[in-house]
């Protein structure tokens, strides 16, 4: 309680009570009302019954996908973010400003549509997908070692890339790199969606980033890649690991997109919500509940412990210089 | 080592923040660039860094041309305004750092880096500090580690962009007088900004008075204060008064008060005699020597002189003078009566030239 201020204590600005009172009300309507519900709902199957629909060998299989995917998908955007901020603030480009409303899009797109989209690029007769195909990628190979030996032999060398593209095929996989309908896929589209995270949370913290300080770092010899090192990572480490979080947040609760590109098989492509859906489908409510309250703790401890690392990464500068 | 800067011009879109630029530093001073702000004067001290680059002109750091020399090669020890500490890094860190990013090669030893780091703060007398951050300090004391960090990687040049213009007058005070023993102790060759001009006056070896892109003077303090070149550095340096003069058969008129005119100044011609108020002299009655009427319009008395104001009863010019405080009680004057005033000391320059 020791937080909260005495009432004796007068306030230049008024309405901590009333703001927080609506506060609690909202969030306790909005989200807390509709989890424990949910709670609510799984605790009355009993123990045994909960944990055999949680732990079954298909359901543990997602929970692994499902995980993996989004720390994977966050991890690439926390980097590829990164640049895309910086990109975005450091430098005048015509177009920028497209570029800038693109970063958006997957905001705005209904993620079915972004799905759908995708597995039509990545299925093995998509665009890029066909080039990721056992043939298509021997056509790569091939390809512009032909055009090497082409001009050799216009050249009149005896010399051949032959055995090399031969050596090259031999790491080909042999069905080629399925990205559709497979668990690579189902990163894909999670990174797509959860793209906008971390750029729009980095963002406003790089435009902030005092310029004296890298010049500061320059004048004391330090290069570029230090400089970006020991002084700007520092800086903007704890909104690259909010974006993060959210990143991954986003894409754990994701389904609209996975669903088409990765085919859904049982033990291999299942994402948790599509357990869940499934699950609904078949009437099984409590089953439903049980596998999300699984899913909500594993993500609200994750994002718990995000959170405290921020906290601890950002405590030490909390009053501005 | 010292420095060179030969037909500097640098222009940010229509704005020419430096016109023709040449100064020369020698080793071991301590000069001061001073100037209102929008002179000029941080664009040439970031120029001297390698911070910002010149259209034209070259920088000669030890008679070397250092005008295409990364910053991070000059060997500069540069002090920001708003200190640029990192913030992420204790005290210790961001003293080392200039150390600590250096190649294998060139990098001295932990234990060495940590003589060198203590051996600093005792220099700028922080001991004691090193574990703190730098949001737990006071800004005085920011100001001291950003000076150490920049004594780190010991800089042939030591820069400082105004180093004591975000903090409180007593502060700053002390700071700049321990700057000055800190330079006798250390002898960098030293450069700073500032548009105070006693700060500049106080603590300088030479002084570079800069206006409108161009540098107005340049010289120890005692000459830009006794003999300034321009009209500028007249009434830059200190409170100063104008008053309107005529130019006839060689002397200068003010009212009855007639001077000996500069002989660059033409007959018929209107002039400005400049006169500090601690040259001005106040009596109540007229002691036959030439002087000027002039009505007392107020009087401040807080302080070892009193400040009046005063008006021409001829031309209706307000003047100031100083006086000090037991004269003034002397003369017991009152607001709304006549005086007389005589000049000291004036300085003419023709009138239209400022």
């Amino acid at each position: 309680m020791s937080a909260l201020p005495s009432p004796k204590t007068k306030r230049v600005l008024p309405g901590f009570g009333i703001s927080l009172g609506y506060t609690l009300l909202y969030l306790s309507l909005i989200v807390l009302i509709p989890v424990s519900a949910l709670f609510f709902k799984a605790s009355g199957m009993g123990w045994e019954a909960f944990w055999s629909a949680v732990s079954a060998p298909r359901v543990v299989a997602s929970y692994k996908l499902s995980i993996g995917a989004s720390l994977a998908a966050a991890t690439i955007n926390a980097v590829a973010g990164l640049l895309v901020a910086w990109v975005l603030v450091r430098y005048r480009f015509p177009g920028k400003r497209l570029v800038d409303s693109l970063v958006d899009l997957p905001f705005a797109l209904p993620t079915a549509v972004a799905g759908i989209a995708l597995t039509t690029i990545y299925a093995p007769t998509g665009w890029i997908g066909r080039w990721l195909t056992a043939d298509g990628l021997k056509q790569l190979i091939h390809a512009p070692l032909g055009i090497v030996d082409a001009i050799l032999a216009h050249a009149g060398s005896a010399f051949t890339t032959v055995p090399f593209a031969q050596w090259l095929e031999r790491f080909i996989p042999e069905d080629g790199i399925q990205t559709a309908f497979s668990p690579l896929g189902v990163t894909i589209a999670l990174t797509f969606i959860s793209l906008p995270f971390v750029v729009r949370t980095v963002q406003p913290v790089l435009e902030d980033l005092n310029p004296e300080l890298e010049q500061a770092a320059a004048t004391l010899g330090a290069n570029r890649l230090t400089t970006f090192w020991r002084v700007i990572l520092p800086e903007i480490w704890p909104a690259l690991l909010t974006g993060f979080a959210l990143a991954f947040a986003r894409a754990i609760g994701e389904y609209g997109s996975v669903v088409f590109i990765s085919g859904n098989m049982p033990m291999k492509t299942e994402i948790t919500p599509l357990i869940i859906i499934t699950k609904l489908e078949q009437f099984d409510y409590r089953g439903a509940a049980a596998v999300a309250v699984v899913m909500l703790l594993i993500s609200f401890t994750m994002l718990l412990v995000i959170n405290l690392l921020q906290r601890l990464s950002s405590q030490r500068f909390a009053a501005p210089l | 080592m010292s420095i060179e800067v030969q037909n500097i011009s640098r222009r940010f879109g229509n704005y020419t923040a430096l016109e023709q630029v040449n100064l020369r530093i020698e080793k071991g001073e301590l000069v001061s660039l001073l100037g209102p702000s929008g002179s000029g004067k941080t664009t040439l001290l970031r120029i001297i860094a390698g911070l910002e680059s010149s259209d034209t002109g070259r920088v000669l750091l030890h008679g070397q041309d250092a005008t295409e020399v990364a910053v991070r090669k000059r060997q500069v020890g540069f002090v920001f305004q708003h200190y640029a500490l990192f913030r992420h890094m204790n005290v210790f860190d961001n003293v080392a750092f200039g150390l600590n990013v250096r190649s294998r090669r060139t990098r001295p030893s932990k234990s060495e880096i940590r003589e060198r780091v203590f051996n600093l703060l005792k220099l700028v007398q922080l001991e004691g500090l090193e574990k703190r951050y730098p949001t737990q300090l006071s800004g005085g004391q920011r100001q001291r580690v950003a000076l150490a960090r920049a004594l780190a990687i010991e800089p042939k040049v030591l820069l400082l962009d105004e180093p004591f213009g975000a903090l409180d007058a007593k502060v700053r005070k002390e700071l700049r007088r321990w700057l000055r023993q800190l330079h006798e102790e250390l002898h960098i060759t030293s450069v700073f900004v500032t548009h105070d001009q006693e700060e500049a006056l106080e603590v300088a070896d030479r002084v570079v008075v800069m206006n409108n892109a161009r540098i107005e003077q340049v010289g120890t303090p005692r000459e830009i204060y006794d003999h300034p070149a321009t009209p500028f550095v007249n009434e830059f340096l200190g409170n100063v008064n104008s008053l309107s003069a005529r130019v006839e058969e060689g002397r200068v008129h003010v009212g009855a008060i007639d001077l000996l005119a500069p002989l660059d100044l033409q007959n018929q011609q209107a002039a400005i005699a400049y006169v500090r108020p601690h040259n001005i002299q106040l009596t109540r009655v007229k002691n036959g020597k030439p002087v000027l009427e002039v009505k007392v319009r107020n009087i401040y008395a807080a302080g070892p002189t009193a400040r009046v104001e005063l008006e021409r009863t001829d031309t209706g010019e307000e003047l100031e003078a100083e006086v000090p405080r037991l004269e003034e009680q002397h003369l017991g004057l009152k607001v709304g009566e006549t005086a007389f005033a005589s000049l000291r000391e004036a300085r003419i320059f023709p009138a239209g030239k400022s």
